[in-house]
């Protein structure tokens, strides 16, 4: 009966779970035993006596008593030791086991604690912590929660089944702990405070903590990056889409968009694309790197996005998605247009200038060169890049050029250099400008250098200087004939005069030569002293005559040189003596020599004497009207009928018939006065402002025209100014054959003989 | 024989006495003398002369004109003119100093007398 008692006590408190109440409970039950039985044996003894007899039944009675008290001692020790082992067993458990277990009472103070609790709390033994609450060791945070908590189980005898709770120690520690609060009840089901067990799991709480941060970490990085960054499963539902991608397919919140598929928001089209290419990517397992894509966004603007899509493989291998990163790259792109544009623009120019361009590095290696640089040294820029001078040039040219280049990163500034290059047709002279390049800290990275081929400039600069040079030879030539005119002019008005004079000398003289021959037949031979007279006579007249062809032969012209000569080429030389005094008159020259001029028998410098004194005369007609224009032409023909215009001409001693080559000069000046006309070729007839000419000039070109047996006219021009024509006849015509022979200027008329 | 005819056309009345006496003193010549040349060809018509003298610088035609004028007539076309004139120089290379040019015979005024006669001979006798 006892037993069934006890083992229903011990059933009883089972449910509690709490090893040391039961043992409580089998104190109880075993000192409740024992005072049955001593009631039992009592009341049993009186009724063994009743009704058995007396000392012997009081001493079986007895035996039995201490035969049950033998027992019951027995079973008490065994049960004492079973108490023994089980309240072991229960300090083994409190004691090792790795959690906090207590016990508190109605007003939560601690009852019994393990040792992990009164070590956790900073105590030695777990005795220390009786009568204690959780204020005196924990934070007022943890332990008001404790107590709301216990309070709450008390009221309500339901648990707090494994909650997590932060605890902060004594030391200031902070604990994550998993709790289980239950109700402390006695063997009668009365409530008699609390228990409770924890563990710490600081360490899985803060390995989640940090899972859950990072997964956070991970999401707020896909949805702060502006690609779109996809997942898809192998049925092209989206598993995972960041923001920009929601965004893109016009979803704020980007979990909504999770279960969909492409089809939900692209056309057809681009949901077969996907498609197609999600199943090869399923099927050969591998994924696209940086594709463009065109695609339209929903403002309709055409988008150029960069996609890369992997397949993610599964344990086993097997892909069980597709993860897709697409980035609009449609600026980059449009900037790159650009840039490449303005590069080509840039290229354009560089390509298409007509200077040679280029860029060396520091190291004096190409970096670039234009067209005009590869046309240049005859080799493509390929070759060029990254080779220095040394590899395209010869040594010298590439070491004046090296020169140059060090001198610009030497000086750090821009130089203007000339530079010789070896052409196919032998060395071009170059203005090279060669400016140095700086990177951000100002150190020369490059020489940029832009040359200008000038050698067709230094050819005409040497043309013009030797131009020039003619010119002023010319000028000097002019002014030396201009001086040889001057002088024979003055020579010409002393010859004039001499003849004039030789001729009225002579005259007289004849006329005493005459007389005197008279006179001498007429003296008789007797009157010695007349004759003497006369022959003196005779004597002098000689001598005069002497005298007189002394100063005709010292002021006669010169005798003529003649030459069959080509007028065109005495007109070009006069031209040429011509060009500076035309040029400072403002008077331009044309030309117009005739073909197939027969050659004429001249004196070559005469002639040239001739027609620049009529182009001078005419030269400075104009440049006292602000200049002109002087027409010289040159003409062959056959004389037929003597034209006259109203002008004035030489003596005219050329025939019908004859070939001739003719000069015509003709002015836009002012022409001559009509009743001046017929003065033009008497000697000192001028109409220019005394100094400026001695009025010879024109007696003197008639009298080499004469010479010549030519013929020249001047007439005033109908169209105003006027032309002066030079005649002579073809040399095969020319009477003139001999030196001397035109010596007079006497006409060639009549027959021979 | 009859004298030859010389017809000397000058417009210097004196030169042209003086050589008149000359050549008529010098030999069987007839010498008439025109000072106005514009009148000599009328005066050859009526004289016939064999050989003319003719000046070269005259005033209103000199003696290329009246060459001209002259030769114009075919009686006179193969008459021997001498050119006498002050204007050439006697030539050193020719022993009566004479010069040619352009067909025709210049003597100076200032030749010698003898060599003037030589000339004339010369010219009558077609050299």
């Amino acid at each position: 009966m006892t037993l069934i008692v006890l083992a229903a006590g011990w059933l009883a408190i089972e449910p509690s779970g709490h090893a040391g109440y039961r043992w409580l409970a089998l104190a109880a039950v075993l000192g409740g035993s024992v005072l049955v039985g001593a009631l039992m044996l009592t009341g049993g003894r009186r009724a063994a006596g009743g009704a058995g007899g007396g000392s012997e039944g009081y001493r079986l009675l007895v035996e039995r008593l201490q035969e049950e008290v033998r027992e019951l001692t027995a079973r008490l020790a065994t049960m004492t030791r079973e108490r023994d082992e089980s309240e072991h067993y229960i300090e083994t458990l409190m004691d090792h086991v790795p959690a906090n277990i207590y016990f508190k009472d109605m007003k939560s103070r601690f009852v019994r604690v393990n040792r992990s609790m009164a070590n956790r709390l900073g105590c030695d033994h777990a005795a220390d912590l009786i009568g204690k609450n959780d204020h005196d060791f924990f934070g007022s945070e943890h332990a008001d929660q404790a107590l709301e908590d216990e309070r709450r189980i008390i009221a309500t005898g339901q648990p707090i089944v494994g909650y997590v709770e932060r605890e902060t120690l004594p030391d200031g520690e902070e604990a994550w702990v998993l709790t289980t609060k239950m109700p402390f009840r006695d063997r009668e089901g009365r409530m008699i405070g609390t228990f409770g067990i924890s563990s710490e799991v600081s360490e899985l709480v803060r390995a989640q903590q940090t899972l859950e941060r990072e997964r956070n970490i991970l999401r707020a990085l896909i949805d702060s990056l502006p690609d779109h960054i996809s997942i898809k499963d192998t049925e092209g539902r989206y598993m995972v889409v960041n923001r920009a991608f929601a965004e893109f397919l016009g979803r704020d919140d980007p979990g909504s968009v999770l279960g969909c598929t492409a089809a939900d928001f692209f056309p057809t089209e681009v949901v077969q694309e996907l498609r197609a290419d999600d199943e090869v990517i399923l099927r050969t397992g591998e994924g696209v790197l940086n594709r463009e894509e065109v695609r339209w966004s929903r403002e309709d603007e055409q988008l150029v996005m960069m996609t890369t899509k992997l397949p993610l493989p599964d344990e086993a291998g097997e892909p069980y998605a597709i993860v897709a990163l697409s980035r609009d790259v449609t600026r980059e792109r449009r900037a790159q247009e650009a840039l490449m544009r303005s590069e080509r623009r840039l290229e354009d120019i560089i390509d298409n200038c007509p200077a040679v361009i280029y860029l060396k590095g520091a190291d004096g290696r190409y970096e670039l060169v234009n067209q005009r640089f590869e046309r240049l040294f005859q080799v493509r820029r390929e070759e060029v890049v990254g080779r220095t001078d040394y590899d395209i040039c010869d040594r010298s040219t590439a070491d004046a050029f090296r020169e140059n280049d060090d001198l610009v990163i030497e000086e750090g500034e821009p130089i203007q250099v000339e530079e010789i290059a070896p052409h196919p047709d032998g060395d071009h002279t170059y203005v090279s400008v060669k400016f140095p390049l700086r990177d951000l800290s100002g150190e020369i990275y490059a020489i940029g250098g832009v040359s200008t081929d000038i050698t067709d400039r230094k050819r005409q600069e040497e043309a013009l200087r030797e131009l020039n040079e003619e010119l002023m030879a010319a000028n000097e030539r002019l002014r030396t004939a201009q001086e040889e005119l001057i002088q024979a002019e003055k020579m010409e008005s002393v010859g004039r005069l001499a003849a004039g004079v030789a001729h009225e000398v002579k005259n007289p003289l004849a006329m005493i030569g005459m007389g005197l021959e008279i006179v001498a037949r007429r003296t008789g031979r007797d009157d010695e002293k007349l004759s003497e007279t006369v022959e003196r006579m005779r004597r002098g007249v000689e001598r005069a005559k002497e005298i007189i062809r002394g100063l005709v032969d010292f002021s006669a012209a010169r005798q003529l040189q003649l030459e069959a000569c080509d007028l065109n080429q005495v007109v070009e030389e006069t031209l040429s003596l011509l060009r500076f005094e035309a040029g400072k008159a403002q008077v331009s020259v044309e030309r117009e020599m005739g073909r197939d001029l027969p050659p004429v028998l001249i004196d070559a410098t005469k002639v040239e004497q001739v027609l620049l004194n009529l182009c001078i005369n005419a030269v400075q007609a104009m440049e006292g009207t602000g200049g002109g224009r002087l027409r010289v032409q040159t003409r062959a023909g056959v004389l037929a009928g003597k034209e006259r215009e109203g002008g004035v001409r030489s003596h005219g001693m050329l025939r019908d018939g004859v070939r001739y080559a003719a000069v015509d000069i003709e002015d836009t000046g002012p022409g001559i006065e009509e009743n001046k006309m017929d003065k033009i070729f008497d000697p000192f007839f001028t109409t220019k402002a005394t100094g400026k000419g001695t009025g010879l000039g024109l007696s003197v070109v008639r009298k080499i025209v004469d010479l010549h047996q030519g013929t020249i006219e001047i007439v005033n021009r109908a169209e105003g100014g006027v032309r002066a024509t030079i005649t002579f006849q073809a040399a095969e015509e020319s009477g003139l054959r001999e030196p001397g022979a035109a010596a007079n200027s006497l006409k060639q008329r009549g027959e021979r003989g | 024989m009859s004298p030859t005819k010389i017809l000397v056309i000058d417009d210097e009345p004196d030169f042209s006495a003086l050589f008149k006496e000359n050549l008529e003193d010098s030999g069987n010549y007839v010498v008439e003398t025109e000072c106005d040349p514009s009148k000599a060809v009328e005066r050859a018509e009526a004289f016939r002369p064999d050989l003319i003298f003719v000046d070269v610088v005259m005033p209103a035609m000199d003696g290329g004109d009246v060459v001209s004028a002259i030769r114009a007539a075919p009686r006179f076309a193969r008459v021997p003119i001498l050119m006498l004139t002050a204007l050439v120089e006697e030539d050193p290379d020719r022993p009566t100093g004479e010069s040619v040019s352009g067909g025709l015979t210049f003597v100076s005024k200032t030749t010698r007398l003898d060599k003037i006669l030589a000339l004339i001979e010369r010219s009558l006798a077609g050299k």
